[in-house]
């Protein structure tokens, strides 16, 4: 393997890990059913914010 | 000391402002009654634990939607140590109402006077020391816009849930009081002590939850009652109403002085009313500022709007130099094929083609907010309230439509505004037929490929969207579990206003963030998913990046678009696999085009990707493409939310079959009818199944209403009898 595949894919394993990790958190907090974290957070229960 | 303190007050007054200002949180503020559809929890900043509850606005604490009933819930149920009660300074004795019902339940009170600014400005005064004394409790004159008499706010309610002072409620006249005290006497030690002031005022209206949680000490009074129906010849709900009038009207009187012009001039509000909410004039004005929008925002023939500019100019940097560069990169470092296909396809072809729109959705997101926080917002589903009724629908369905626009999830769960479960579940079922915010690309895709940026493509889509909600809402009351009469439409329209910088900033960058994240998480992971499945064939080898021939993915949406194939998009299966990955997010469906079709053409230009749709398929075929996609089963969060709201799978399922259908039946007759228009030859397949559309339609849409039928025959026997 190239020097250059494997800096591609160090930075493609990361990308992807990095999206399926936010994706984890984004679910088990609760905070949005659609994986943005954003656009539906006006409709959730008992949204807490901390200080 | 931690203490939770709920945040009550009339939809519109200002809660989520206030909450805001309190607990440093970012809620989304509307200027629309009905913004907040849930309670949400936040710790007051320098409160020393002390934990501010949000409920949606509520008049009284006799609750008819869902929403009102989760706050009177929390009320009754959550055991807050102290409620404070944000009463609208401007329109003031309506806003009472509620906080003598809340003074009835014996939770610590402080009554926020908001908007206190506005009523100085308007020349009027509130005296609060005096109005204090007549409610007995503390009122604090606020307003939260401004963060005016905030502290002392947080103070005064603290100090009503460390110290527990309960309010006793204000006697509502002897005749009613009566019955309140023989209740209280009958309800002892069935209720909380703190609480029997409430449950025997509502025995005392016969509200039907409470009566039928006491059902004993309600068949008591029932003969009580009665007697005083029969002295006011009025129901029981009735009298205790104006009884709350009555003393409002007494308390206001004592309290309030009112601007000298108030009584005798319209305001700015009312003269604007007269003309956007005219009868006649009010839609046309409607259509006419979401059309000046999306010209403004795409364009149309020779004058690019804001939007598509900012979009071309995104889409080249992109190709040019940000793909360009990489591809150059990869060859000079000998990256391996697969790799650089991954990354040219998957990451800029996929993830970059979606995020070559966003500026466009920032620029009609900036356009929508605006328009939502001035009031024209609510002007708009008051003026459609005339044309959904008329189909059947009540008018309080477009508020869900239009929070449909930005996000089809909260769209949907917004629907709990709606009092009647029948409009409910229709409006959920149909909210998603509307553009939602990641279908604008698709839109601009098509406008940008195979009509020349026209905007008139976009206000298709709406029009479109409109247009079948207002069918479904025909169809569907013809099926048993929706049938029925619309529920009728009150809704208060906010005062106009200025819109708020910093509001309108936040909403749109909130759905532009929203848009970026969806982005780099789901829509890259799709593509990638997309890019494996169209480069390897069934025996996982890597024939070449500009092989998808014999790919698994050719192979499973070859199979597929031979349904598609009567709407025009021929043996297209890129057409048919982008539909289907659309599921997982819609925007998804330019990304997966950008990662099958630049398997074809690399090294080619943004435009390109266009040329290469508007080879592909005619115009015709093109916009049934697009209203396929529009119309048909929304994204899997939409589907998640729609079984929330609907409560079953088989609902939902139903709900999921009766969307692709319609969405293919219109997709049919668009496609036919744009082909003759357009001077070319429809399929014929397509041909025959746009009329059996039109007839299957037409039927269902003239069709007598048999539940309406059976209806009528019974009032008709009732009145004969």
């Amino acid at each position: 393997m190239s020097v250059g595949s494997a800096i591609v894919l160090v930075i493609v394993i990361a990308t992807i890990g990095g999206a399926i990790v936010s994706l984890v958190r984004s679910h088990r907090s609760g905070h949005c059913s659609c994986g943005c974290d954003g656009c539906c957070k006006n409709c959730q229960k008992n949204v807490e914010i901390k200080e | 000391m931690p203490c939770t303190i709920a945040l009550a007050g009339n939809p519109n007054c200002g809660k989520t402002t206030l909450f805001n200002k309190l607990t440093g949180a970012s809620q989304r503020v509307g200027n629309w009654p009905g913004v907040t559809i849930d309670r949400k929890t936040g710790k007051i900043r320098g409160a020393d634990g002390a934990e501010l509850v949000d409920t949606p606005g509520i008049y009284s604490l006799s609750p008819y939607s869902p929403e009102e009933i989760v706050t009177r819930n929390f009320l009754l149920e959550g055991n807050p140590d102290a409620v404070i009660n944000i009463v609208d300074a401007t329109n003031i004795e309506r806003n009472l109402f509620l906080t003598l019902q809340i003074l009835d339940t014996g939770i610590p009170t402080v009554v926020a006077l908001n908007m206190m600014d506005t009523v100085r400005k308007n020349g009027g005064s509130v005296n609060a020391q005096k109005l204090s004394e007549k409610l007995g409790c503390p009122v604090i004159p606020i307003s939260a816009l401004k963060s005016e008499g905030v502290d002392e706010l947080v103070k005064a309610a603290v100090a009503a849930a460390e110290g527990g002072l309960r309010p006793t409620g204000l006697p509502l006249g002897d005749g009613i009081e009566r019955l309140v005290s023989s209740a209280e006497e009958t309800i002892s030690g069935k209720v909380p002590d703190e609480k029997k002031r409430w449950y025997a005022v509502k025995l005392v209206e016969l509200d039907p939850t409470v009566s039928e949680a006491l059902p004993e000490a309600a068949a008591k009074l029932k003969e009580e009652c009665a007697e005083l129906e029969k002295e006011y010849d009025d129901s029981m709900d009735s009298i205790v109403s104006d009884a709350r009038y009555e003393l409002i009207g007494t308390i206001v009187s004592d309290t309030v002085t009112r601007p000298v012009s108030e009584e005798h001039t319209d305001t700015v509000s009312d003269r604007i009313d007269r003309i956007v909410t005219h009868r006649i004039a009010g839609i046309p004005i409607f259509i006419g500022v979401l059309g000046a929008v999306f010209l403004g925002v795409i364009g149309f023939g020779d004058f690019v709007g804001i939007g598509t500019y900012l979009t071309d100019w995104l889409n080249g940097f992109i190709e040019n130099p940000i793909g360009t560069s990489v591809e150059e990169w990869c060859a000079d470092n000998d990256v391996s094929d697969p790799l650089t296909g991954l990354i040219m396809s998957a990451f800029i072809g996929g993830v970059g083609a979606v995020i070559g729109f966003l500026p466009q959705m920032l620029v009609l997101f900036l356009a929508l907010c605006i328009l939502e926080d001035i009031g024209y917002m609510a002007r708009a589903a008051f003026v459609m309230d005339r044309v959904f009724r008329f189909f059947g629908l009540s008018g309080k369905s477009f508020i869900p439509v239009l929070v449909g626009t930005g996000c089809g999830v909260p769209g949907i769960m917004s629907t709990r505004t709606i009092e009647s479960d029948r409009d409910r579940r229709i409006t959920a079922m149909t909210v998603t037929f509307m553009p939602c915010g990641a279908k604008l690309p698709i839109i601009a895709l098509i406008a940008g490929a195979l009509f020349d940026n026209n905007g008139f493509v976009a206000l298709f889509a709406y029009a479109l969207g409109i247009v079948v909600i207002l069918m479904s809402g025909i169809i569907l009351k013809k099926w048993k579990s929706l049938a029925g009469s619309p529920a009728p439409f009150i809704m208060e329209l906010p005062p106009y206003h200025l819109p708020s910088i910093l509001n309108v900033i936040k909403g749109t960058l909130d759905r532009g963030w929203a848009f970026v994240k969806k982005a780099g998480t789901i829509i890259l992971l799709a593509s990638v998913f997309v890019w494996f499945l169209a480069s390897y064939d069934g025996s996982f080898n890597y024939p070449g990046a500009d092989a998808t021939t014999d790919s698994i993915l050719q192979s499973i949406g070859e199979v597929i678009s031979i349904i598609f194939q009567p709407l025009g998009w021929e043996d297209h299966w890129e057409l048919t696999v982008g539909s289907i990955t659309g599921l997982i997010a819609k925007e998804n469906l330019v990304g997966t085009l950008g990662t099958l079709f630049s398997f074809d053409e690399v090294s080619e230009a943004g435009e390109e990707y266009w040329a290469i749709l508007a080879t592909y398929i005619t115009p015709a075929a093109g916009l049934a493409f697009l209203t396929f996609n529009l119309l048909c089963a929304p994204c899997f969060a939409a589907i998640g939310a729609m079984h929330r709201e609907l409560g079953t799978w088989k609902s939902t399922g139903m709900a999921v079959a009766y969307q692709c259908m319609i969405a293919y039946a219109i997709a049919s007759i668009v496609y036919v009818i744009g082909s003759f228009i357009d001077g070319t030859s429809p399929e014929i397949s397509g041909i025959v199944i746009a009329v059996i559309s039109v007839v299957a339609l037409v039927y269902l849409l003239v069709s007598k209403d048999p539940f309406m039928t059976k209806a009528k025959a019974a009032r008709r026997e009732a009145v004969a009898q």
